[in-house]
């Protein structure tokens, strides 16, 4: 009796988790997969996945702490694509190492989240507004960089043999990449001043305003970590794909979106887990891994991935109007 | 002899049963309301009265039992349901368009129409009329935000009653009311009863029960205590014996002390209309009450002091050191507290647990290398938990989940925990019950024996006067005299008004 009592109690906190229903999706997706092709469970697939997962879910960290705060950031694609475009052109064109490149990289797309920041609380302009506009504006830099041309690294460079096709016990190093980030960011979240505030800046801005707590400074310093986060995801890809080109970031602005809400972060801000966005980057990465595998036509892919969104958030909304 | 059968109730609620996580918020709770009648719903807070009347105006859903109309067995699921069975609700929190005239919300979303596009002009007529019931003054042309609390209530009232309703439930009406327009606003009730309308009347001010309520309801705990009829109870301790367990100590005694140096001042300041050149000092270790009734410029003050507001002119002098610019921030760090009259909007993060919200006003203080110490953060935590007698199943509960008394005292410990010296306390027992309210200004004494200088506002002189080393009364904007402790009620009312 007492053990049922006790397995109750574990269950009921549970369901109240919103990260429940995001591990569900995960696995029902895992099954449905694995039942509908039989390469999807495969080594080589499963290295493929992680792959692709790693910079989904980097820059998805960063969405999600800018969504928590009752924002949203819609410049990290273009700062992805300028990401890739420096780190490839640093090193092919100008010689850098590769670690220093990697470096400058990601300080100017942080550069430019803050500036994202300095629009959003110094001028006052509404997130969805302020970084819609500099998208645009981050998206002319990478274009007027490249003049359109895309950036191929050197064969034989240190970052793609590393980063891009490395191995370590068996396993991509993208992958503990992506582990570290989610480890630190996940302590960040919980038990740093920055995670809480984050947190209280979407549930009541005033009261962090009325506890002695400076919004504007933590407001931009999320920002900037969101295109901290942004550039790191674009060395990633740039790693991956062994060169930089304007438009490699394309759709990571709605799917990191995408992913945050899978993962129970509510767009009315002040709820989400850092845990929760991991498995939504990997709900949609293995669909879209999967849909690749099944030959769907790309345009159909797209209507597909939108309506999930839709769906995803859908959920958020009516799970919180129950409450 | 009216038999059983022969008494026909207008709204019966049997076995109300409600349970959220953590709590039974009602425990087969019986109520039923006659027609024509005021009947008063009274209890702590946390003893399910707001619960059940939100079950009966479709805000929340039941776990069990019925709800009949005229003995018919009807379902509410939903706001919209409640209105179509006449059940309106006025809430604490006024639900009005500030932007909009008198008469659009009166007639929102059922605008009377010519020719397919709205009548203006009638809805104005008919605003007039409907309001006209109540309070001449108000016009339907006017905007809502322009009138006073008062007046916003009575549009309200009358929203309610424009839409044929036959209960109106009021919570709290008179919380942010003066003593005067308190009593105006039980003239209306008393017409408003005459019309054949029932009145479910929530509230903490026992007095005002006594006055108006035709039948009284006590909840504790979740639980139904009794229903009587005004005319059995002879006097409001019959009440209060009701609501609680423990009677409370009534009064808070303290006497006569010397207070330390000044340490807080203002001089001077102005700020728009709402402050005119207000000259204050506190000492440390003293309580300095500010009386006043709502309006007076008694939260600018606070909040000047605070650094929300940025005076016109005037300085803020602490420790000694003058500030211009203060800002909550530096005024945080300088050892200030500001404890919102607004506890939900203002002060809380409601969708944090209590933990965080207690340190969230010294986290560096908490934190080594940037990581917060989860040790002497739950240890703090869980002193001032015992110390405040925080009612609460664990400190990860969230704060939203607390009743408002419990809620208080979580804004208490925060600042407490932050190790402030100068607490500016605002309103500190708006909407808390008798039993708290107790244990709040037997807190307050504490702090200031244990050397903490408080300014406490509100607008209930008794209490100013029962926690006071000194009292200030403002009004208008300016602060018009000071008194000694136990200045009479009567006398900080004369110069209030």
């Amino acid at each position: 009796m007492q053990f049922d009592g006790n397995n109750n109690k574990v269950w009921k906190k549970a369901k109240q988790s919103p990260l429940l229903g995001s591990a569900v999706a995960f696995m029902a997706v895992v099954v449905v997969m694995s039942v509908a092709s039989d390469t999807f469970l495969t080594a080589g697939n499963l290295t493929n996945l992680i792959r692709q997962g790693a910079v989904l879910s980097i820059v998805a960290i960063g969405q999600t702490f800018v969504i928590i705060t009752g924002g949203i950031d819609l410049s990290v694609a273009p700062l992805i694509s300028l990401s890739t475009v420096l780190t490839a052109s640093l090193i092919t064109d100008h010689g850098l190492g590769w670690g220093w490149a990697v470096i400058l990289a990601v300080l100017v797309c942080m550069v430019c989240g803050y500036f994202n920041g300095v629009l959003i609380t110094f001028v006052n302009i509404p997130p969805i507004i302020a970084t819609l506009a500099t998208a645009m504006a981050y998206q002319g830099m990478c274009l007027l960089y490249t003049k359109g041309y895309g950036i191929n690294l050197p064969s034989g460079n240190g970052l793609t043999a590393f980063l891009g096709r490395g191995k370590f016990l068996g396993l991509p190093v993208a992958g503990y990449v992506m582990v570290i980030v989610y480890l630190f960011f996940y302590v960040v979240l919980k038990y740093t001043k920055l995670g809480r505030v984050t947190y209280g800046l979407g549930g009541n801005s005033e009261a962090v305003r009325l506890s002695g707590i400076s919004i504007t400074k933590y407001k931009m310093k999320i920002y900037a970590l969101s295109g901290m986060l942004s550039g790191l995801a674009g060395v990633v890809l740039t790693a991956r794909l062994n060169g930089g080109h304007s438009y490699n970031g394309e759709g990571f602005d709605m799917d990191s979106i995408a992913a945050s809400v899978l993962g129970g972060v509510s767009v009315a801000g002040g709820t989400g887990s850092i845990w929760g966005t991991l498995f939504g980057v990997f709900i949609l990465t293995m669909i879209t891994n999967g849909l690749n595998m099944v030959n769907m036509n790309t345009y159909v892919q797209m209507m597909i991935k939108g309506l999930i969104i839709v769906a995803a958030i859908g959920f958020g909304s009516i799970r919180s109007r129950k409450k | 002899m009216a038999s059983i059968a022969e008494i026909s109730y207008l709204l019966e609620m049997v076995g109300i049963d409600k349970a959220f996580p953590g709590t039974h918020a009602l425990d087969h709770v019986n109520f039923d309301l006659k027609k024509g009648e005021v009947h008063a719903l009274i209890g702590q807070n946390g003893s399910g009265k707001s619960t059940l009347m939100n079950i009966l105006s479709g805000t929340l859903l039941m776990d069990e039992g019925k709800i009949f109309r005229n003995q018919k067995a009807i379902a509410i699921h939903s706001p919209v349901d409640a209105l179509e069975h006449g059940i309106a609700m006025i809430h604490q929190e006024m639900r009005l368009f500030p932007e909009l005239s008198v008469a659009e919300n009166l007639y929102f979303g059922n605008y009377p129409y010519r020719h397919g596009r709205i009548d203006w002009k009638r809805m104005y007529t008919m605003a007039d009329e409907a309001m006209s019931m109540l309070s001449g003054e108000i016009k339907g042309e006017q905007r809502v935000g322009e009138l006073s609390i008062a007046q916003q209530q009575l549009v309200e009232i009358v929203r309610a009653l424009v839409k044929n309703t036959e209960v109106v439930i009021m919570d709290e009406p008179t919380a942010s009311l003066t003593n005067e327009e308190a009593q105006s606003l039980f003239q209306v009730v008393e017409q408003v009863k005459e019309t054949g309308v029932s009145i479910i009347f929530i509230s903490h001010r026992l007095d005002e029960i006594m006055q108006i309520a035709d039948r009284i309801t006590v909840l504790r705990d979740g639980v139904l205590i009794g229903t009587k009829d005004r005319n059995e109870i002879k006097s409001k301790d019959e009440l209060v014996d009701m609501m609680i367990r423990i009677k409370p100590a009534s009064a808070v005694q303290h006497q006569e002390k010397d207070c330390g140096p000044v340490i807080l001042e203002t001089k001077n300041i102005t700020y728009g209309k709402k402050l005119q050149n207000v000259s204050i000092q506190l000492h440390a270790g003293e309580v300095l009450g500010i009386a006043g009734l709502v309006g007076a410029g008694r939260t600018e003050l606070l909040k000047t002091i605070f650094g929300v507001y940025k005076p016109d002119a005037g300085e803020v002098i602490i420790n000694g050191s003058s500030y211009k610019n203060l800002t909550p921030q530096k005024a945080v760090k300088l050892g200030i507290a500001y404890m919102s009259e607004d506890r939900k909007s203002e002060g809380l993060l409601l969708k944090m647990n209590i933990e965080d919200n207690i340190i969230y006003s010294c986290m560096d203080a908490y934190s080594r290398m940037g990581i917060l110490k989860v040790k002497e953060r739950r240890d703090t935590v869980e002193n001032l938990i015992t110390q405040l007698r925080l009612k609460t199943s664990s400190p990860k509960s969230l704060s939203g989940s607390l009743s408002g008394g419990n809620q208080q005292k979580v804004v208490v410990a925060k600042w407490l925990a932050a190790n402030s010296s100068i607490l500016l306390m605002d309103e500190p027992t708006r909407g808390i019950d008798v039993g708290a309210k107790s244990e709040i200004y037997a807190l307050v004494r504490k702090l200031a024996d244990a050397g903490k200088s408080i300014i406490f506002v509100s607008s209930e002189l008794e209490e100013v006067q029962l926690v006071s080393d000194r009292i200030l009364v403002m009004s208008q904007g300016m602060v018009k005299k000071e008194l000694k402790m136990n200045a009479s009620v009567e006398e900080m009312m004369s110069y209030a008004v």
